[in-house]
């Protein structure tokens, strides 16, 4: 054995020891502690979704997930800018949250019981949505019993494929169904006629009409198939940033309950109304309980405003979404979004 | 071939040789170890974090449906079929896109070596044009300009007992139930009933998997076709075989020689490209087994893992025939 053939193996056996110390560390530590060593929050966000997520004309990503993840930088770091944006799909994303890609999913995912206990957690619920088709205005549905035997286009892996194969089983109806990597791709064989019809939350239906020249053209049906409650999504095992993100959320809401905006929120801290108090931090420890200032829900409120605040700049009536609150309105006008009490 | 008999190993060569075995079982158990550490470790993580792993989710209804299946499968049945449709489906595309792009490209390497002219120059530009534009995007024109050109179902092109639609190419099928006949494929409202489809997914997958490769398999069959000496084909004409006879006789048995290795290569290339076909709907491995199985049951890395394993046994299983076909010849060459 020649002298180069010894130094060679050492090599590898030098390489393979590295390896070993790099495998032998703890995959995820804290990542509350993360998050404030990095000093900045990494959420995963969709591809593009007019309205929820995707770039405006200057080239910065905008929209309703994305003050999410803004709110959640403002309340654990005291400033809404230090984010950190990965477009995911649904593999990378995933995949991506538990090895800590990622420290928080602020994207369009459907809460079940599957991705729950596969390690998924979903701190509160955001967006009630529902599932729904869009077809061409022109088409033989009028209703979903008129699908039969029809194609479906729709995104792989989403709550969309079962749902179509318990409801079309259910009513015994035949269909057809193609699936894509992006929701992108899906509509854009809808709109190629490879496909009758495309289903999706009636959310995301409403954003991908918006940005049709001739939406004229579609109509969606009315009924809806399913229930989506939507939220972001935090790794199992996290305690500690699954409380910050449930309550920085939450303080949204409550902020909307109390009457509480982004431009009287600096008035707000001198209320006398205790809820006030407490859910802005001048009185009370919350914030320092959970590890983050205990002004983390003013921070929050001050960078985005409140939930209704938040539901009107980038989805609701005055955008080209045109979004009505319907099931998102608050308790108190008929709708299902409450707070958790700040108590 | 005489099987060279094996000298037997003396003891000073043993003496000599015993480090570099040493060293070898050293560095076997560093890597056996490093495997085992990752595996436990990956293990200890996950149950921390609270993650379930395992295969077990395999067995479990899968609750979607598949657009192609050459196996018989419902949402009723369970993650594993989903998994061997998902295969099925990949290995039929790479063997249509195997078996077109050989036959392209050989036309292709002839052509470029004809006479110069019009063969000549449209098979340079045909190579030059196709093998420089990224592959995703030729099938993506391919897939959309199929559905957008396509008519709608009312529509259907009629080809003889075949419809052509934006649905798909309907060929009739054999059936036995109730009687041994004909199963023409006719309009059913939105769809087609009957007889067995090639989806447009499929079409678009397998031509732009075809065209792609073919270009490169040409260069690879014109090198190994050069390299067969001149004399032979002189020599060929000169006892009287005609140009085609010569070609397929003498010279491409030669040719392959050279051409098979690399060509193995490529035929590998293309079995990894057809995951490409996640980005058009067609129902892969990468599609179902790495997007809805993934998604559906949570358990990503297993997943991922399974994906990784099958398109390294797809590409080993073709190195494996490449090497076969290549030791055969070899043999038949006697060298």
């Amino acid at each position: 054995m020649s002298l180069q053939t010894v130094l060679c193996n050492a090599g590898r056996i030098f390489l393979g020891t590295a390896a070993v110390i790099t495998l032998s560390g703890v995959a995820q530590a804290d990542v509350l502690d993360d998050v404030k060593a990095n000093g900045v929050v990494k959420c995963g966000v969709t591809l593009s979704s007019p309205g929820f997520s995707a770039e405006n004309n200057q080239g910065t990503r905008e929209g309703f997930d994305i003050d999410l993840c803004k709110a959640i930088a403002a309340a654990v770091l005291g400033d809404e800018s230090k984010i950190q944006l990965t477009p995911m799909d649904l593999k990378t994303a995933f995949a991506g949250l538990p090895t800590g890609v990622v420290d928080v999913l602020t994207h369009r995912f459907t809460w079940t019981e599957s991705r729950d206990i596969g390690g998924l957690k979903f701190p509160k619920i955001m967006f009630f949505d529902g599932q729904g088709f869009v077809v061409a205005k022109k088409s033989k549905a009028s209703k979903i019993a008129d699908l039969n035997n029809a194609t479906i286009c729709t995104l792989q892996g989403s709550t969309s494929e079962l749902i179509v194969a318990s409801y079309f089983g259910a009513h015994k109806l035949k269909y057809k169904i193609v699936t894509f990597a992006s929701a992108e791709q899906a509509w854009d064989a809808f709109v190629g006629k490879r496909c009758d019809t495309v289903i999706n939350d009636r959310s995301g239906l409403a954003a991908r009409l918006a940005k049709l020249p001739n939406k004229d053209d579609y109509k969606v049906l009315a009924e809806t198939v399913s229930n989506e409650p939507i939220g972001p999504i935090v790794a199992q095992g996290q305690p500690r940033w699954e409380a910050v993100v449930r309550f920085t959320l939450n303080a949204l809401v409550a902020a909307e309950e109390l009457g509480v905006t982004q431009a009287n929120v600096d008035a707000e801290r001198n209320s006398q109304n205790p809820d006030v108090q407490r859910l802005l931090g001048t009185t009370g420890d919350f914030g320092s309980k959970m590890g983050v200032p205990n002004d983390y829900a003013y921070k929050a409120i001050k960078a985005v405003g409140n939930y209704g605040e938040v539901w009107d700049r980038n989805v609701g009536p005055k955008t080209p979404l045109r979004l009505e609150r319907g099931r998102n309105a608050l308790v108190a006008n008929g709708g299902l979004m409450m707070s958790i009490p700040v108590r | 071939m005489t099987p060279i008999p094996k000298p037997r190993m003396s003891r000073a060569v043993l003496k000599e040789r015993l480090p570099g075995y040493a060293a070898q079982a050293v560095l076997l158990a560093i890597v056996a170890w490093l495997v085992w550490r990752g595996v436990m470790n990956f293990e200890a993580n996950a149950r921390a974090l609270g993650l379930s792993v395992g295969f077990d989710f395999l067995r479990s209804q899968a609750g979607f449906q598949i657009a192609q299946s050459l196996i018989d499968f419902t949402p009723a049945s369970p993650y594993l079929e989903a998994i061997v449709a998902a295969t099925l489906n990949t290995l039929l595309v790479v063997v249509l896109a195997s078996v077109l792009s050989t036959v392209i490209g050989l036309c292709i390497a002839f052509g470029r070596l004809a006479p110069p002219g019009v063969i000549r120059g449209a098979s340079a530009a045909y190579v030059e044009a196709f093998r420089n534009i990224p592959l995703l995007l030729q099938i993506l024109f391919w897939y959309f300009s199929a559905i957008a050109l396509l008519p709608a179902v009312d529509d259907s092109i009629q080809l003889g007992p075949a419809l052509l639609n934006n649905r798909g190419l309907f060929l009739p099928s054999l059936q036995f139930d109730p009687a041994i006949g004909l199963n023409r494929p006719h309009v059913d409202g939105f769809d087609v009933t009957g007889g067995v489809v090639i989806l447009p997914e499929l079409m678009a997958l397998t031509l732009g998997l075809s065209i792609y490769n073919s270009t490169f398999l040409a260069e690879i069959f014109r090198a190994g076709i050069l390299s067969v000496p001149r004399g032979q084909s002189e020599a060929a004409a000169s006892v009287g075989l005609s140009g085609i006879r010569a070609a397929w006789l003498i010279v491409l048995p030669q040719a392959l020689r050279v051409a098979l290795p690399a060509a193995g290569g490529q035929y590998q290339t293309l079995a990894k490209a057809s995951s490409l076909a996640a980005a058009i709907g067609y129902p892969d491995i990468m599609q179902i087994v790495g997007g809805t199985v993934a998604s559906q049951t949570s358990q990503a890395l297993e997943a991922m893992t399974l994906v990784v394993l099958l398109y390294a046994a797809i590409n080993l299983v073709i190195a494996l025939i490449v090497n076969l076909l290549n030791r055969r010849l070899l043999a038949h060459e006697g060298r």
